[in-house]
């Protein structure tokens, strides 16, 4: 092996295949930019057109002869296939490469529209090799799959997404060996047909993934049949819903997950806390264990005068609430819209229970959100239970001033600390304290001094007042405190945990 | 085929799970390494399971320098006990070579160096290095025009006028 200074042209025919392949594979997949690589010399030119492994990626293109010949060039390896008809428009000389090459198809990609959503009809031969088959439209007819699409035989087909196929073929078996399975833009699909989607999803025994998202609204619950019969998906291990809350409740009224399953959902709402409510209690009828496995719920809502998403970490429930796990709720208010904010903090005190709240994380912009102060008084007073109160957000110290006032006064029972602009409140249930180096002063009855000072005292009166104690005190980067200080803190707390970073 | 010359045991002690191994570089230099570190090559453990065969172990000549040696053992000592999918013989091939950000400052040489390593690496059938190196080639190159990648890599461009503008020839969209 001579290795003075190796040209590439004296590589091994294979090596050249890694290389052209890793080029091959780098590009977007689809591409053909690496096969100029063929006009750079003959060797190269002959291992690219002797390699159809090389070839394996197809992407049609608006000329039929170039797409035959891409094909051809695959020889029998197993082939990935993209036919955008935006890109490539609908001739039925490609439809017939498209199903020449069926029988060797590993991947399957159409794109398709409102003229051309017919190009699934013809998939009615067995597609042994297939093991992803996608439809995406981009218009807004339905996609027509054939009764006996790729003739009942694709025994490899582990991964399916179809858009905007309300009507698939449900009963197929295709579906039986499908593992993942996307379903999108679906329009008026009452979950209680016989022989429908639930029937198939029951008989999809190893699908593990699920997701299905853009549902036209009520299209779970139009024309549906009440049913007390529910789809056994314990199989399914991972589940994304996006869509509406009564869509959400439909589907959970009518399954039987997994308790481990894991669930993501990002549902619409007009902002009712009953459909909260509802949807929290359907997750549950339909077998999922909330309280040893957390469920990330993104809830968009729409009231008069504002729109807001929430999202709730479904925990484990405690012992002051049975019937709902404890929320974490964190409102993130659009600035893209003039919101009334004694509006806002009205619909929040409406929507929520404040007396299940556990934990409250409030982003406060704008100024107007001072008209709100009152409100925001009733509202975190009312609660019972939460352990931590953050407010942050440009306005967030306003609000604390407020709140500190009102502790000063003796109306209300806990006192905040600031730092920077982020406040936090610590409440009678108040367990854990986190102090950075932005908390300079503390407010404690009326007197104002570095909050490592007054901190003992707010302790000591904690304790004497029966509240809650302390479980643990975090100082990130704080810097008014000495090691003595720290040492005579533990002395007088002994079961509180002292970090100090 | 590799040439292979008797080695006395005192040159290659035996240590249990950690013996060593001589290897014999083209400017034949000695390199004593632990079959352990080597064991991602399939042709040193072909290599090795001779030598259990026949009861004798023997110095391994290797047909590139020791330089080049060097770097496959840097490679091999860095991946010790690693396991990679392209290097598992019962596993099948990956669709596509991983990308591994040491692999790539690794690799961070020049064109003959790159060409010399792959080379061994495909020697010593070694198919996550050859991987890297395909991709770290394939990364020098991609994007470029033809008479581009021809300097960069010292290709000659031996097309006829006609073979290089011939209709037949169309190997692009």
């Amino acid at each position: 092996m001579n290795e003075a200074n190796p040209p590439i042209a004296h590589l091994p025919p294979e090596l050249l295949v890694s290389i052209f392949a890793s080029l091959a594979d780098e590009s977007s997949v689809y591409e053909t930019d690496w096969t100029v690589v063929t006009h750079v010399c003959r060797a190269w030119r002959h291992i690219a057109l002797d390699h159809p492994i090389l070839w394996r990626h197809v992407n049609f293109t608006d000329d039929d002869a170039w797409t035959r010949e891409l094909c051809l060039r695959s020889q029998s390896v197993s082939i990935s296939v993209l036919w955008n008809v935006e890109e490539a428009p609908y001739s039925p000389i490609k439809a017939d490469i498209l199903l020449a090459h069926l029988v060797h198809t590993e991947q399957l990609t159409l794109l398709v529209d409102d003229d051309s959503h017919h190009i699934t009809t013809t998939l009615t031969f067995p597609a042994p090799a297939l093991h992803t088959f996608s439809v995406f439209s981009s218009g807004q007819s339905e996609v027509d799959i054939p009764t006996n699409l790729f003739d009942s035989y694709s025994p490899k087909l582990h991964q399916v997404a179809i858009d905007r196929c309300s009507r698939f073929p449900w009963s197929s078996p295709v579906l039986n060996n499908v593992v993942v399975f996307n379903l999108s833009n679906v329009v008026d699909f009452p979950l209680g047909e016989d022989g429908g989607f639930l029937a198939a999803l029951e008989r999809m025994s190893v699908l593990k993934t699920l997701s299905i998202s853009s549902v036209e609204p009520y299209s779970f619950v139009t024309g549906n049949t009440p049913s007390h019969q529910h789809a056994e998906l314990s199989h399914v291990s991972r589940l994304t819903l996006s869509c509406d809350v009564t869509d959400c409740v439909a589907f959970f009224q009518r399954v039987r997950l997994s308790p481990a399953v894991s669930l993501d959902l990002s549902a619409v709402s007009t902002s009712s806390s009953d459909s909260i409510r509802t949807l929290l209690r359907a997750i549950k009828s339909a077998g999922v264990n909330t309280d040893e496995h957390a469920v990330s719920l993104e809830l968009t809502s729409s009231c008069p005068g504002f729109v807001c998403v929430q999202t709730y970490n479904v925990e484990r429930p405690t012992e002051q609430d049975k019937e709902f796990p404890a929320f974490y709720i964190a409102f993130l208010w659009s600035e893209e819209r003039e919101l009334d904010a004694l509006d806002v903090t009205k619909a929040i005190c409406a929507t929520f229970s404040l007396a299940h709240l556990q934990a409250l994380n409030v982003n406060i912009r704008g100024p107007q959100w001072c008209a709100a102060l009152p409100l925001w008084m009733d509202l975190f007073g009312a609660s019972r239970s939460i352990s931590t109160l953050t407010v942050s957000g440009r306005e967030g110290a306003l609000v604390c001033a407020a709140l500190t006032q009102a502790y000063d006064d003796g109306t209300k029972k806990w006192g905040p600390v600031v730092h920077g602009t982020v406040a936090t409140y610590f409440l009678p249930t108040l367990t854990n304290l986190e102090i950075d180096r932005d908390a300079l002063s503390f407010t404690l009855l009326g007197e104002s001094a570095p909050l490592h000072q007054l901190l003992p005292q707010w302790l000591k009166q904690r304790e004497d007042a029966g509240l809650v104690a302390l479980r643990a005190l975090t100082l990130d980067g704080y810097g008014g405190v000495t090691p003595e200080w720290i040492a005579d803190l533990k002395i007088a707390f002994p079961s509180l945990a002292i970090t100090v970073y | 085929m590799p040439t292979i010359v008797s080695v006395d045991d005192s040159t290659v002690p035996g240590e249990g799970s950690s013996r060593l191994l001589l290897l014999v570089s083209s400017d034949n230099k000695h390199i004593v390494v632990e079959e352990d570190i080597m064991s991602r090559s399939r042709f040193i453990s072909k290599q090795v399971e001779g030598f259990e065969a026949t009861s004798q172990r023997h110095a391994i000549l290797l047909p590139f320098s020791s330089f080049v040696l060097n770097k496959v053992i840097e490679y091999c000592s860095h991946y010790r006990g690693y396991y990679l999918l392209e290097d598992d013989p019962d596993a099948a091939p990956p669709g596509r070579s991983p990308v591994r950000e040491w692999d790539q400052e690794f690799l961070d040489v020049d064109r003959n160096m790159l060409l010399r390593i792959i080379k061994a690496a495909h020697y010593l059938e070694i198919k996550s290095l050859v991987g890297s190196c395909a991709r770290a080639i394939a990364d020098m190159i991609r994007g470029k025009t033809t008479e581009e990648m021809r300097e960069i890599l010292g290709v000659e461009n031996d097309f006829t006028p006609e073979e290089e503008h011939s209709p037949s020839s169309k190997c692009t969209g």
